[in-house]
């Protein structure tokens, strides 16, 4: 009976904490954006006319191409994961860099579209302003983070040796970055359905 | 009787795990003992803060047409006594026995992240102090722990109150989160062999509902805090009707979270409670399965009832009838608990000890407060006593009840564990009987002030009410119950260093935390336990055959800081996993956090700017390096 306890070494068939870890602090985003979302549509629901008069509705090609873009991200995201875990350094790394630059170009042009429109309204002339700027807002600071942490890793593994604390970021990081993507074609969707 | 091999291995585990005494450990420590130890005096002393303000209360509501508090202290008072009960006292303080008791109940060495364990208690440590520190400039929040709009918007409520209230909260979510996350991976993931699902612990149950709550609920919070916060600071609209917006968007996100909440603070209370009745009825719990269910259920459906809360805002009778089904579907886990309990009692003998006492007192005042409960779920009812002292009364009944006394039978049941010592029996029955006399006097007069129409959160009242007796009859209880707090406090004291030696096992108890030595070891388990039933520490033979594992090194993983990795439905054995030792990266990141916190709070945007440079920073140097490295 306890001949059979003693536990080999090399065993490693689960996957790491932290990638459940990821999984519960995408739960908990997950709600937070939710909540953000069913705010908007709550207030929507209780407005006569959305947009406020005098506000301009949202254009839909451009958000619609940088959500395109960021999707696409999901690729190589992926790809790094899966390299990363077959000790193929070399790919993730490439990987990870393909990543961030198609992120850096959803940020920077989402950036650009809100930048617009804050200067034609503001978020601070109504309930409709200020849940646009939240709810982007927020989702851009989530892929601004993304970008850091993947830069982060990127730098580790391209200097250092692909241990298995980096794998495990890697892949708790391409989770990360999928659910990122999914919700932004949540906010993409909630942001442009007025010109829907 | 102990062999070379099993004296080496215990040799080796100490040098591994011992952490050196001194300043620098205390700062980065990440042991789960410690950190739970800690979480438990702190919360305490804010159970104390808040105890102290509602004496306040309770003195100048003594007489009618008092004058000890005026109105505007009277608001602060009842406003930072629901926040710091709610969310720096009975959440912290379970966490605190969750912290320092799942990793043993489960059999592992430590929690699944060490380190965000130690970063969840300096938050919430910093949030804590950070909400306490507006009572020094004389601005704590005052529109009461729900804060409503519009009250609670700028045009109402110009200073800083309301800012401490909201960056308070946020901060402090923060911990909690990080928190949930812990408990949930470390009682899925790190299991000893063989405790399959249906052998976890009910109180690590109750833990991994009460986490799954937090997970889900919290962000609700989170969006409200923001948006109040975006609104105070920078002119955005959420809440004000004159800008498009809904006051009542309000009290719908505070509710998603805020009933869930109940059911957090609730649920680990009475994880404490199943873990105690079948220690104290000398035999196994009963129906354990279904209480484990009836655990995760409460959970689950206590997603759905929020609208109770709002039974008096106007929303059409549709929603208001679904909410008031669904309040009384919420009945049946409860029930099915409370049965499990009474059974359980009942088929065993009962050895009435002082732990058990303090369960005994819960199961009265719980049922008293659950039948009110039900009462309000009939909406003409709720209707009628809405914002009365009747509801003051049904809630002190669930909570106080439903919390502070599992939390109290915690104390007198896990002392001998982490102390090594027993209470003092003698004062610790004197307390639990002015306690439970204190807090029936207290709240029971509640009910009928609330009925003769004493409306809460109102610093005084006209003599010419008739409610002047019952009042003094309130406040002669609090001061009672005090008594009672006060003797526990110095029982705990003193026995600390002059009580009688516990051993083990003092009560023989069916979970592991008792199957090592009290206090345990850093490393908790020499050989990590195998498992095989519900009750493993009355598995005799089991628990010989780790000592025999210990003597042939088998199982004792001597090899850094590691700890088991099990399957999270069967806890067959998938890996090791090697956990960090002592960071200061967890204080680091927290300090830089309060940076953040503090700048906004004080509209210094560049400062708090540099603050979010400094969390990148500090999160960067938190995996600058690996663990073992």
């Amino acid at each position: 009976m306890s001949e059979q306890l003693a536990v080999p070494v090399a065993l490693q068939r689960g996957r790491p904490l932290g990638y459940w870890g990821m999984l519960m602090l995408i739960a908990t985003e997950a709600v937070l954006f939710g909540a953000i979302i069913a705010s908007y549509f709550y207030i929507r629901f209780r407005t006569p006319h959305w947009p406020p008069p005098g506000v301009p509705e949202p254009k839909v090609l451009h958000p619609l191409l940088f959500t395109i873009v960021l999707i696409v991200s999901s690729l190589p995201a992926g790809i790094a994961s899966w390299a990363a875990r077959r000790q193929l350094p070399g790919r993730a790394a490439w990987g990870l860099f393909a990543t961030i630059a198609l992120a850096a170009i959803y940020a920077a042009g989402t950036l650009v579209v809100m930048v617009h429109a804050w200067h034609k309204v503001g978020a601070q002339h109504d309930a409709y302003d200020s849940l646009f700027f939240t709810l982007q807002g927020a989702h851009v600071a989530h892929v601004a983070a993304g970008i850091l942490i993947n830069l982060y890793l990127l730098a580790k593994i391209s200097r250092g040796r692909l241990t298995q604390y980096r794998i495990n970021g890697i892949w708790a990081m391409s989770l990360y970055w999928h659910f990122v993507n999914i919700l932004a074609v949540f906010v993409l969707l909630t942001t442009i359905s007025p010109s829907l | 009787m102990s062999t070379v091999v099993g004296r080496e291995e215990l040799q080796r585990l100490e040098s591994i795990w011992a952490e050196k005494p001194g300043l620098r450990t205390f700062l980065t420590t990440v042991d789960h003992k410690k950190i739970g130890t800690r979480y438990l005096v702190t919360s305490f002393a804010f159970f104390v803060a808040a105890g102290l303000e509602a004496l306040s209360m309770r003195t100048q509501l003594a007489v009618p047409d008092a004058g000890a508090i005026g109105p505007k202290a009277y608001d602060e008072l009842f406003s930072m006594h629901g926040t710091t009960m709610i969310f720096l006292f009975v959440t912290p303080m379970l966490n605190g026995f969750g912290n320092y008791m799942v990793p043993l109940q489960i059999g592992a060495r430590d929690m699944a992240f060490p380190r965000m364990n130690a970063l969840s208690y300096w938050i919430y440590l910093a949030s804590g102090i950070f909400l306490y520190s507006s009572f020094l400039l004389g601005s704590a929040p005052n529109d009461g722990w729900f804060n409503y709009t519009p009250l609670a918007e700028k045009a109402f409520t110009p200073g800083l109150n309301i800012d401490f209230y909201n960056l308070g909260l946020l901060f402090l979510t923060v911990s909690s989160t990080v928190g949930a996350t812990n408990f949930l991976v470390t009682i899925f993931k790190l299991r000893a062999p063989g405790m399959s699902l249906n052998r976890i612990p009910l109180f690590c149950w109750a833990m991994a509902a009460q986490s799954f709550s937090l997970i889900f609920a919290l962000p609700a919070l989170s969006v409200a805090n923001i948006f109040l916060e975006l609104e105070r600071r920078f002119d955005f609209h959420f809440f004000d009707r004159a800008h498009g917006g809904d006051a009542l968007l309000w009290q719908h996100l505070f509710w998603i979270f805020g009933h869930p909440d109940v059911y957090i603070i609730f649920l680990p209370a009475v994880g404490i409670v199943s873990t105690v009745v079948p220690v104290f009825a000398r035999r196994s719990m009963i129906a354990h399965d279904w209480l484990a269910l009836a655990t995760m259920a409460t959970a689950f459906i206590g997603f759905g009832v929020w609208v109770h809360h709002m039974f008096a805002t106007g929303l059409s009778n549709v929603t208001y009838a679904f909410y008031s089904a669904a309040s009384m579907v919420i009945v049946i886990p409860s029930g099915v608990q409370i049965f499990g309990w009474l059974a359980t009692v009942l088929k065993g003998r009962p050895v009435i000890r002082s732990p058990f006492l303090y369960i005994l007192g819960f199961i009265v005042t719980f049922v008293i407060g659950g039948v009110t409960g039900v009462m309000f779920a009939a909406i003409p009812f709720d209707q009628q006593i809405t914002d009365s002292y009747f509801v003051v009364a049904h809630f002190h009944y669930v909570l106080f009840g439903g919390a502070v006394f599992p939390i109290f039978a915690g104390i007198h049941y896990w002392f001998p564990k982490i102390t090594g010592r027993m209470l003092d029996e003698r004062l610790a029955t004197w307390s639990f009987w002015l306690f439970f006399v204190g807090f029936n006097l207290t709240f029971f007069p509640m009910h009928i002030l609330g009925l003769l129409g004493e409306p809460r959160r109102v610093y005084t009242y006209h003599p010419g009410f008739g409610w002047g007796l019952w009042n003094l009859l309130s406040t002669i209880g609090a001061f009672t119950l005090a008594v009672g707090i006060l003797g526990t406090v110095v029982n705990v004291l003193w026995s600390r260093s002059a009580g009688a030696a516990a051993g083990d096992d003092p009560w023989g108890a069916n979970t592991l935390e008792w199957a090592t030595s009290s206090p345990p070891p850093e490393y908790n388990f020499p050989s990590i336990p195998v498992v095989h039933s519900v009750d493993p520490n009355w598995d005799v033979e089991d628990r010989r055959d780790d000592a025999r594992r210990l003597e042939h090194a088998e199982l004792t993983l001597s090899g850094g800081h590691e700890t088991i990795g099990t399957d999270w439905l069967d806890a067959d054995i998938e890996e090791i996993h090697e956990g960090p030792s002592e960071s200061p990266w967890p204080l680091l990141l927290a300090l830089t956090l309060s940076w953040f916190f503090v700048a906004f709070l004080a509209g210094h945007w560049v400062i708090a700017g540099i603050g979010v440079g400094l969390i990148a920073v500090a999160v960067g140097g938190w995996h600058l390096k690996e663990p073992g490295e």
